[in-house]
């Protein structure tokens, strides 16, 4: 098990001097299937890069240690050496893999993962319908975004950083990878991070919600802290007590404080737009960042 | 928390993962090899039929010509995107993803080509040689060129991998800067061709020596050229190291 700690942490592009694209960040990931949200340009692929350390920041500092039943260990933050690196994979959103086909990278780049698993490859492209020795480059986006998802998952490292892995894939193909990625992933051990903007297909598998607003991470939170401090309802009348509302074909969906004894569904969606919301997003930002109270 | 990485053994250079990563990157250098070794037979065999005609070796020179510049501008196989995620991330250090690269690229491929030159082209030319000058100055280049003259080939080969590492998926950038550098040794070449020249014909002239004598002439140019030949060589090879050096340090620190 991987624990990640960003201390601080800011990141700004070279061609971009005035813009931070990742400002003071601190944030602790946890286990299991974690959303990351944000709109377009928030720099969330910036934070998954920083995470992957296909980014190194240049001020704060990345926190990486190995959790073994006897000791933890803490891991070079730089270097990307194989210590960290094997128990860490990221699939991009235009991925260009340099293997032809899975079966090579089956041969070829698992080897040099530890946990990979050769029986949930062959599962996880037996459900998709993929053939391991057709070429990748032959193949259409969203079965090159299939085969590779089938791949990263069955890598089984620790930490896995998915950036879109679900765009241009069509709904079937949607629900095949949200079963799949409830089937591979132990959320015990493994850290999943998951860049999407189609939240709804994998709504139940999320952990935890990290949402991203101009470079700042402006919430991070369990599902669980969200459904205990926020209600999410829907009624033909907004209540007075609305955080948010949205209304849509006749109905109000509203945000209000979350009452002790009513434990409400979360809805992802209006959250999201509640969180880009100029007035709502302060008094939900402040709700779900308060301290637990004892 | 112990702090203490040395614990997990797995940062260290290791011959083991070093092969994993040669193995990784194979499909994409067999090409090359391939395309290389492909162009030395071809020289080989059209050497040995140069004493049917002169037109064979004439074809063999152009062959092995694109087969030189083919290695020059073999890392651009490594160009496949302009941000290998799944090559940085690969688990293995910056040292031994680079020792496998330089391993084939400066070692393997360029001594690929010599072996032609090798085998045959020496003895070859011999037949063509009169006198048992022409003969020593024949060996006298030969044995500069296989001592240090490979460090030539290594400096194009050398930069290409470099701009390849660090602009990756920018080929017309790398195809370029190797140019470029071919380009360098041939002005550094010529220039100095140039100079010597004109420094015998100076010296003859001042000396009042008989310009007539073409064979010492030639002696002393050739033994100008195989010195100016040793200070090139050792220029390419501090290049080269420089080179791969900063393809290292680009492996180690390549950011997105």
């Amino acid at each position: 098990m991987i624990n990640i700690c960003l201390n601080n942490v800011s990141y700004r592009y070279p061609d971009q001097p005035n813009r931070n694209a990742i400002s003071n960040a601190n944030l602790t990931l946890s286990q299991g299937v974690t959303l990351l949200m944000g709109a377009n340009g928030a720099g969330k692929t910036t934070l998954l890069h920083l995470i992957a350390t296909l980014l190194y920041p240049q001020t704060g500092e990345m926190e990486y240690s190995l959790v073994t039943e006897e000791d933890i260990f803490r891991l070079p933050n730089r270097g990307r050496k194989p210590s960290l690196m094997r128990h860490l994979f990221m699939l991009d959103d235009n991925p260009t893999p340099s293997m032809r086909t899975i079966k090579e990278a089956r041969k070829l780049h698992a080897p040099l993962y530890p946990n990979f698993s050769s029986e949930m490859l062959e599962s996880n492209l037996r459900e998709f319908g993929i053939d391991e020795r057709t070429p990748l480059q032959s193949m259409s986006l969203g079965e090159l975004k299939r085969a590779l998802f089938s791949y990263a998952l069955s890598l089984q490292t620790d930490v896995l950083l998915l950036d879109e892995p679900v765009n241009g894939l069509d709904m079937g193909a949607r629900d095949t990878a949200r079963g799949m990625l409830a089937r591979c992933v132990d959320p015990e051990n493994q850290t999943v991070i998951m860049s999407t903007h189609t939240v709804s297909d994998f709504k139940p598998l999320f952990d935890n919600i990290i949402h991203i607003s101009h470079g700042s991470v402006a919430v991070a939170a369990s599902t669980t802290e969200i459904v205990e401090r926020l209600a999410f309802r829907c009624s033909p009348i907004p209540p007075a007590d609305a955080l948010y509302v949205a209304q849509e074909t006749g109905i109000f969906h509203s945000i209000t404080a979350a009452d002790t004894y009513d434990e409400t569904d979360i809805d992802i969606h209006l959250l999201y737009q509640a969180l880009n919301d100029k007035n709502a997003s302060k008094v939900i930002t402040e709700i779900l960042n308060r301290p637990p109270s004892i | 928390m112990n702090t203490n990485t040395s614990l997990l053994a797995t940062d260290k250079f290791s011959i083991h993962r070093a092969m994993m990563v040669a193995r990784y990157y194979w499909p994409s250098l067999y090409t090359v090899f391939l395309m290389v070794a492909g162009g030395m037979l071809m020289t080989i065999i059209l050497l040995m039929l140069s004493h049917i005609s002169f037109v064979f070796s004439m074809v063999a020179g152009a062959v092995s010509c694109v087969t030189g510049f083919i290695m020059y501008l073999s890392p651009l196989c490594l160009c496949r995107s302009r941000k290998p995620s799944i090559e940085t991330l690969l688990p293995a250090t910056a040292g031994e993803k680079s020792a496998v690269l330089v391993v084939f690229f400066l070692i393997l491929l360029p001594l690929l080509t010599m072996i032609p030159s090798i085998f045959c082209s020496k003895e070859m030319i011999r037949t063509l040689m009169q006198s048992n000058m022409e003969l020593q100055l024949l060996d006298d280049v030969y044995q500069h060129k296989y001592m240090l003259g490979s460090f030539n080939s290594m400096g194009p080969t050398a930069m290409c991998l470099y701009a390849v590492t660090a602009w990756p998926g920018r080929k017309s950038k790398a195809v370029l800067m190797t140019l470029g550098v071919l380009l360098l040794l041939f002005v550094v070449g010529g220039t100095l061709g140039g100079w010597f020249a004109f420094k015998l014909g100076y010296e003859d002239a001042i000396n009042g020596r008989n310009m007539a004598n073409v064979e010492e002439l030639t002696m002393e140019f050739g033994n100008m050229l195989a010195e100016s030949m040793f200070y090139v060589s050792i220029g390419m090879m501090v290049l080269t190291a420089v080179l791969v050096w900063l393809t290292y340090k680009k492996m180690l620190n390549r950011q997105f």
